[in-house]
């Protein structure tokens, strides 16, 4: 039996005729305008640490939807209907404004690293160093979109009280492996990286549409 | 609730993501 809240985000879930707002066309000329324009710079790598993160949040929302339809209670996170109104909600816990913020914070986050890769902040490997804060702000953000019911955990291994999984599994794989495919010392290896993680996302997707898990 | 296939899903999925974590901080350390 669904809970409530997982009944309520399936009831929009891929229903762009009920959920669709204007606000998202010009967040989506937003997103075209900071990719042009990193495409203007040539800043190509970095793009391709935006587009590692966006491919590693789309394998965790992945998941999870197969957590929630394999279980028939909840996905590990939901966005219900009602509350903080999205314009599509693409998988259960996945919506339009979370996709773009994601390919967003994939590219402003490759774009704080220092050119010196070796460089160290605080002692410390400056990937790592901008690897954990930035996870670690991502965490309390998430936190207080929980608090505020936007985001909805309704398993007890994924709670407020105990984010250490959050933090492992939810955030610092996708600032990792953002930077990792960031640095490769040439573009065509970042962009093997991207479509090894794409083409993996894909295929998850592919299997997962034909069990009926999204 | 949490039943076996449910399990598997979630240690698969943190077994990838800790692989890239793993993957990913071993080529940070190793210029160090």
């Amino acid at each position: 039996m669904y809970s409530e809240y997982t009944q309520s985000a399936l009831e929009i879930l891929r229903h762009p005729s009920e959920t669709m707002h204007w606000y998202i066309i010009p967040i989506l000329l937003v997103l075209i305008y900071i990719i042009s324009r990193e495409m203007h710079d040539k800043h190509y790598q970095v793009l391709a640490g935006g587009v590692a993160l966006w491919g590693m949040d789309l394998f965790n929302e992945t998941w999870n939807s197969m957590v929630c339809f394999i279980s028939g209670y909840a996905p590990v996170w939901g966005t219900p209907m009602g509350v903080g109104d999205t314009s599509l909600l693409i998988l259960i816990g996945y919506n339009v404004e979370i996709s773009m913020m994601f390919l967003m914070m994939g590219i402003a986050s490759c774009l704080m690293l220092p050119e010196d890769r070796k460089a160290k902040i605080l002692g410390i490997n400056n990937r790592i160093f901008y690897a954990v804060v930035l996870t670690t702000l991502a965490v309390i953000i998430e936190c207080f979109l929980n608090y505020s019911g936007l985001l909805t955990w309704e398993w007890p291994f994924w709670q407020r009280k105990v984010p250490w999984l959050i933090w492992f599994i939810g955030y610092l794989p996708f600032f990792a492996t953002a930077f990792y495919v960031h640095d490769r010392p040439t573009l065509k290896q970042s962009l093997k990286c991207d479509a090894a993680i794409l083409g993996f996302d894909a295929v998850l997707l592919i299997v997962c549409g034909f069990a009926g898990w999204l | 609730m949490l039943t076996g296939g449910v399990l598997a899903v979630i240690i698969a999925a943190t077994v990838i993501d800790l692989a890239a974590v793993g993957i990913a901080f071993y080529d940070f350390l190793k210029r160090d």
